[in-house]
């Protein structure tokens, strides 16, 4: 193989590796993009349990009594970002710290009607419902925006199974 | 040369990689329109449909909150892929367009024999955005409803178009006494639901395939009995009542029905009504005016037969309805109220229908309880005096032989203003500028009416005209009452210069 031939070649995976890269290994992308708002938690709350920490828990924080949770999934219109805080048995505080759900339907979701409906115990996995509540692991959905509600409840359910698999570590 | 040859490429892999991660990729997408309802379903790759020849078009739509939009599309028109398979839209009365997710919008006769129904796939010269894919329709001139994104199915139907002539109204507020409720959570708030299913069942002898639906903003459909079997209608709250569904999507609510009708039965509901009808006070009562409200529903007849929900039932003319109010009670249900020349009877608590008479057991006003048509010739038998002073002979006994006699019976039509409302009424009667020529009074400045209470009008030479007349009958009925059996009458928006109960005029 002469010289030119090389060069090119190298010159070739040069570009796909940097393609590769910047597809794939960029750096998280949620983590950049919500910086400002995982900066101001972790400045607030030092402690925090990396391990049980991905791409969807982005934070995991030992809140002594509970544990706090900066959970992120995928909404109507885009990502929602929701502070969770999760004592032994209960979700104490649900706070939405990012949304941006269609009008007046999905932007509900920070309202303190819909967020008190999440006040439940976690052992069962939390269900959106319509209208009407039959069990009590089972949450109304906001009127128009069940795929924004049941984002919510999503990263509730994901962040209760990270919970139980911390509190099984501790035992 | 080679050198050149292995630079080509690399360039073209670095485009193929960027290629990968551009928007502007060739419309593509995997599936199939179907259509149903037909002889034998039709099925069309959507990739089929964007290789087709396309239009481009400039269309129109109202939103539900009233704004304009506009926009340009560019798709496949339906008439053309119906065409290929020796179709045409105009063939059928009912087109039914439903998406992904369930959402389905029925297009009207009207809509399907007028305009051009377009399967868009680019707005504004964009692609439509993924969750809008693969088609989305496109109408000139319609609300926005009809534009139904991410369209996976049209169902035709052709059926005959059945007799919708309205033959009963039921009053929602009132049947929903005889139905379950349920609770139902809406946004913040805990309200009441009952089913569309139970009211169909309880109220109609047959089973019906499908429903319009008019809500009190001008915002109508045409629902399937499959949807609406599904549903909820919301009637506590904000919104009631709300047709809306467990599991529909909230694009196919309808907010404020004021009218769901099936076959010759229309439900509709007076709260809603209020909004549309200008309201009508009847002694304390204030509601929807009854003729009103049976125009707008479209039940048109000479006799109304009112059906409370215990059964009990009076039949009224169609005149009648002019002095008639139905409204909502404190608990919810419906009540109509007459004015006070009407038998007591005539006022019903807890209306629940009301439906086309024949007459047989009218009762009319005037607590006479004489059907209409044996009042026809009343004003002929009924004796009145009018006072004429300051005449150049002193004063005159005018009588109502001496004007039967002696002086023409005319007819005057009026519409006056009262509490925003237009009244138009019929009267007979006699000019009072014949009357005056009558009694030779050649010349004066102006006339004073003097009602039978003391109540006194002046109207000067200019203001007497034609159309002043001393009326003794109103809407065909003689003005029998003893205070008022004569009443002046002229042609203007508001009846300020009119005078009931005429005693004495004076001419100055």
């Amino acid at each position: 193989m002469n010289k030119g031939k090389k060069i090119i070649l190298a010159t070739t995976l040069i570009v796909i590796i940097i393609a590769i890269l910047i597809v794939f290994l960029s750096p998280s992308g949620h983590e950049k993009r919500f910086k400002d708002i995982l900066d101001e938690y972790d400045d607030i709350h030092t402690e925090r349990l990396k391990n049980h920490e991905d791409e969807s828990v982005l934070r995991c924080y030992d809140l002594e009594d509970s544990i706090g949770f900066i959970v992120i999934s995928k909404g109507y219109e885009d990502e929602i970002v929701i502070f969770l805080e999760l004592s032994l048995e209960k979700i104490d505080d649900v706070c939405i710290l990012y949304q941006n759900e269609s009008e007046d339907h999905g932007d509900l979701v920070t309202e303190e009607w819909f967020l008190k409906r999440l006040n439940l115990p976690y052992n069962k996995e939390l269900k959106i419902v319509r209208n009407k509540k039959e069990n009590s692991n089972e949450v109304i959905a906001i009127t128009g925006a069940t795929i924004t509600s049941d984002a919510v409840v999503e990263a509730i359910n994901e962040c209760a199974k990270t919970m139980e698999e911390i509190i099984s570590e501790e035992n | 040369m080679k050198k050149i040859k292995w630079i080509i490429i690399v360039v073209i892999m670095i485009a193929v990689l960027f290629s990968a991660c551009s928007k502007d990729a060739d419309l593509i997408y995997e599936g199939e329109l179907k259509f149903t309802g037909l002889d034998k379903e039709i099925n069309i790759a959507y990739d089929d449909i964007y290789a087709m020849e396309s239009i481009k078009a400039t269309v129109k739509s109202i939103t539900s909150d009233g704004e304009e939009r506009v926009n340009e599309v560019e798709g496949v028109l339906l008439e053309t892929l119906l065409s290929l398979h020796g179709l045409s839209q105009k063939d059928f009365v009912s087109i039914r367009l439903i998406a992904g997710d369930g959402y389905a919008m029925d297009v009207p006769v009207e809509i399907i024999k007028e305009k051009d129904i377009i399967l868009a796939y680019k707005f504004d010269d964009e692609n439509l955005e993924e969750k809008k894919m693969p088609l989305r329709v496109a109408i000139n001139d319609v609300r926005s409803m009809y534009y139904v994104a991410n369209l996976a199915e049209i169902q035709f139907s052709n059926g005959k178009a059945e007799d919708a002539s309205v033959k009963k109204v039921i009053l929602l507020e009132t049947a929903y006494l005889n139905l379950d409720t349920e609770s139902y959570t809406y946004y913040d708030s805990e309200d009441s639901a009952i089913l569309p299913v139970d009211l169909l069942d309880t109220y109609l002898e047959s089973e019906v395939e499908k429903v319009y639906m008019l809500a009190n903003d001008g915002y109508d459909k045409i629902e399937s009995f499959d949807v609406l079997k599904e549903g909820y209608i919301k009637i506590t709250g904000k919104d009631a009542p709300l047709f809306t569904g467990k599991d529909l999507p909230v694009g196919m609510n309808v907010k404020c029905l004021m009218i769901l009708q099936t076959g010759n039965i229309s439900f509709a509901s007076v709260e809603s009504a209020k909004g549309v009808i200008k309201n009508r006070i009847v002694g304390e009562k204030e509601g929807v005016a009854f003729d009103k409200l049976m125009d707008m529903i479209g039940l048109v007849g000479d006799y109304y037969i009112m059906t409370a929900n215990d059964g009990y039932s009076v039949e009224v003319s169609r005149d009648s309805l002019s002095q008639a109010v139905i409204y909502v009670m404190e608990d919810g249900a419906c009540a109509v109220k007459f004015n006070e020349t009407y038998p007591k009877n005539t006022d019903i608590k807890y209306l629940l229908s009301i439906e086309l008479g024949d007459g047989a057991n009218s009762i009319t006003g005037e607590n006479t309880g004489i059907a209409d048509a044996q009042t026809e010739t009343e004003s002929d038998s009924v004796k009145w005096t009018i006072t004429f002073d300051g005449l150049s002979d002193g004063s005159f006994d005018m009588t109502s032989d001496r004007a039967q006699r002696k002086l023409e019976l005319v007819e005057l039509h009026t519409e006056r203003m009262k509490n925003d409302e237009i009244l138009p009424e019929d009267w007979k009667g006699y000019r009072l500028l014949d009357v005056l020529e009558f009694l030779h009074v050649d010349d004066f400045d102006s006339v004073v009416i003097t009602a039978v209470d003391g109540y006194e009008v002046e109207l000067v030479k200019n203001q007497l005209d034609e159309e002043t007349i001393l009326a003794v009958e109103k809407n065909g009925k003689a003005l029998i009452d003893d205070d008022n059996l004569v009443q002046l009458i002229q042609n203007t928006e508001f009846a300020t210069t009119w005078v009931k109960g005429v005693a004495k005029i004076t001419v100055n």
